[in-house]
């Protein structure tokens, strides 16, 4: 590495001090951000496609077995059939319905729980934060496949039970982070004279804390929705999510990689829409966090 | 590594790092992890005995209820639920686990039999992913708002949004199918391992450093890192004396967090590659209704984590002497 003392490459932060001190960083123009553009455009067409696309497209149950593992440009097959002759595009379209459902709701369950227990267990401190902290500790013991995997083996697979276990299992991540930011929030001069003014402590959490751990609470929840999208797609890969009978992004790649060897589309398609898909929420986020995040880190 | 006593921002109250303050907040740390471990084993057992009738899955449909009632006395099911409980808990302390229903041997030796494999496919993968993230996460924090940092980022965003069993499959295709370089299944040799500890790893690389980057940009911005700057550091001693140690403690939360992930992963990545490790095994016994080997690989995985926690909470005492003060 150089060893050039390159001067400081953030001289905008100078003096930058607690919330709202010196908000006028940056006054640079955002440039046309182009991977920006492209995402968004790829998330209203996925989330539109969800909606309406089941409409357009060929029922996706529909087999055809003189026409079984037909490669993509087929007549009449775009992205070509899988092993029981079913049209591929069909079923990513309907795939894509259950990824959108799951992702938004089940990431809206756990940030909701997540961030409660994160700042309370961050600003009460003592027993309470000692009973929270042990909570996170005790479900974290479990990985979220794996508590997925045991609680289905008990209710039994379906969509809404995918939707309920993957938003309990995923507060642990807002949990933590957002306690640790508050920790260190809570020595801060403006937290501490709120407190000798007498401000009462869920005032504090709502009006002083959370308003501070925006930042990191949109970053989690956006990386969150992606984060859901492919634990769906993994427990139907294992065939323990959304039954069989419904397409999903994650039991396609499971034929996919059985025929890996005869029909490489099985195994790229599906898998490249969950990459494009979950790529551009977190592009999105990353530019949601730059808008709200009053630091700004980026680059 | 020591760093100078002007490393900590100066908001800390005087450390009173006494040794017998910081042993008796690790045994207070470390009994409380063993409530967590009790409450976990509870959840287990709970779960277990929650989901289905083992006898039911074991027997043909059309068994008689003198049959159903000789099973449940087999297995220990007829008593009542606080005396399996109990019996579950004595089991534990003396690493008996029961014995498997579909291996018919003891959980605790199918266990220990597998336990090799997967440490070493979650310890490569834990090394690529340090290795790999701190490089990246170190580079692009020190040449922020460059192409390198551009460059890095952009890859760390496109490996957080793949499917990383996914990539097993494309990497298995690419290097098992097509070019057979590497072997596509199986066990035994360091060939073996390197397609299925690069899958595994894939995910928490990226997690890992992004998190450094946002991090070390943020240290390198406080006025210890300004000070040493003005008194002539040169940047990698910035980075290695004086960033580096302050921007790991979020990390190693991280790191903590990614093992669970990881080990998680694991299962899919074991399912891939036909890897013979823990995660087939939980699976297998999760599809078979194999109710104590559920629970032996379950309590497995959980004591795995409150150990490696227990590790990280104590590690921000020695990394940050500010945490002292804490219990």
């Amino acid at each position: 590495m150089n060893a050039t003392a390159l001067p400081d490459l953030s001289p905008a932060r100078t003096g930058s001090g607690p919330a709202g001190g010196s908000r006028a960083q940056r006054s640079r123009r955002r440039r046309l951000d182009l991977p920006l553009l492209a995402s968004s455009a790829f998330l209203a067409l996925v989330v539109l496609l969800a909606l309406v696309g089941p409409l357009l497209v060929d029922d996706p149950g529909e087999q055809d077995l003189l026409r079984r593992l037909a490669p993509p440009g087929s007549d009449g097959h775009l992205l070509g059939t899988d092993q029981l002759g079913r049209d591929v595009l069909a079923r990513l379209v309907v795939g894509s319905r259950i990824s959108v459902i799951v992702g938004i709701t089940a990431a809206l369950l756990s940030g909701i729980i997540g961030s409660a227990i994160g700042i309370l267990a961050g600003y009460a401190g003592g027993w309470t934060d000692r009973l929270l902290m042990r909570l996170t500790d005790v479900q974290l013991a479990f990985p979220t496949l794996l508590l997925a995997l045991a609680v289905i083996g008990f209710v039994g697979p379906g969509l809404s039970t995918v939707i309920v276990v993957l938003g309990i299992t995923g507060w642990v991540s807002y949990a933590r982070v957002l306690r640790s930011e508050v920790l260190s929030l809570r020595t801060r001069e403006f937290v501490e004279s709120a407190q000798v003014m007498g401000v009462p402590a869920h005032r504090i959490m709502t009006r002083h804390m959370l308003p501070n751990v925006t930042g990191p609470l949109a970053t989690i929840l956006t990386l969150q929705v992606g984060t859901v999208i492919l634990a769906e797609a993994a427990l139907s890969f294992l065939g323990l999510g959304i039954p069989a009978t419904t397409a999903t992004w994650g039991s396609m790649l499971a034929d996919g990689q059985l025929y890996m060897g005869t029909a490489w589309w099985l195994a790229v398609l599906p898998g490249t829409a969950l990459l494009l898909t979950v790529l551009s929420i977190n592009i999105a986020g990353d530019a949601v966090r730059d808008r709200f995040d009053p630091r700004t880190y980026t680059s | 590594m020591s760093a100078p006593a002007t490393d900590a921002p100066s908001t800390g109250a005087p450390a009173r790092s006494s040794r017998r303050h910081l042993l008796r907040a690790a045994l207070t740390r470390l009994l409380s992890s063993l409530g967590v471990l009790w409450a976990a084993v509870t959840v287990v057992f709970v779960l277990s005995r929650a989901s289905g009738d083992p006898v039911a899955q074991l027997l043909p449909e059309d068994a008689d209820p003198e049959q159903v009632a000789q099973m449940q006395a087999t297995l220990g099911l007829d008593r009542p639920l606080i005396v399996q409980y109990l019996d579950f808990l004595g089991g534990l302390v003396r690493l008996d686990l029961g014995e498997s229903l579909l291996y018919r041997e003891p959980v605790t030796a199918l266990i220990l039999e597998r336990i090799p494999a997967t440490a070493l496919l979650a310890g490569a993968a834990l090394l690529i992913t340090v290795v790999v993230a701190f490089a990246a996460g170190s580079i692009a924090a020190m040449r922020r708002g460059t192409a390198v940092d551009r460059t890095v980022m952009g890859a760390v965003l496109v490996g957080q949004s793949t499917p990383a069993f996914w990539v097993g499959i494309l990497l298995v295709l690419l290097f098992g199918v097509q070019l057979r370089l590497l072997p596509a299944a199986g066990y035994g040799t360091l060939a073996h391992l390197v397609l299925p500890a690069t899958t595994l790893a894939i995910f928490s690389v990226a997690v890992v450093a992004r998190l450094l980057r946002t991090s070390l940009i943020e240290v390198l911005g406080q006025d210890h890192v300004r000070t040493a700057r003005a008194k002539g550091a040169g940047e990698l001693r910035v980075l290695t004396g004086h960033a580096l140690r302050n921007a790991s403690m979020p990390v190693i939360t991280v790191l903590g967090l990614e093992l669970g992930g990881l080990l998680g992963g694991a299962i899919l990545t074991e399912q891939i590659f036909t890897w013979p490790g823990i995660g087939r095994l939980t699976i297998d016994a999760i599809s078979f209704r194999d109710f104590p080997l559920v629970q032996g690989t379950v309590v497995l995985f959980a004591m795995t984590f409150i150990v490696v926690n227990l590790l990280v909470d104590l590690s921000y005492a020695i990394i940050d002497p500010r945490v002292r003060t804490e219990a």
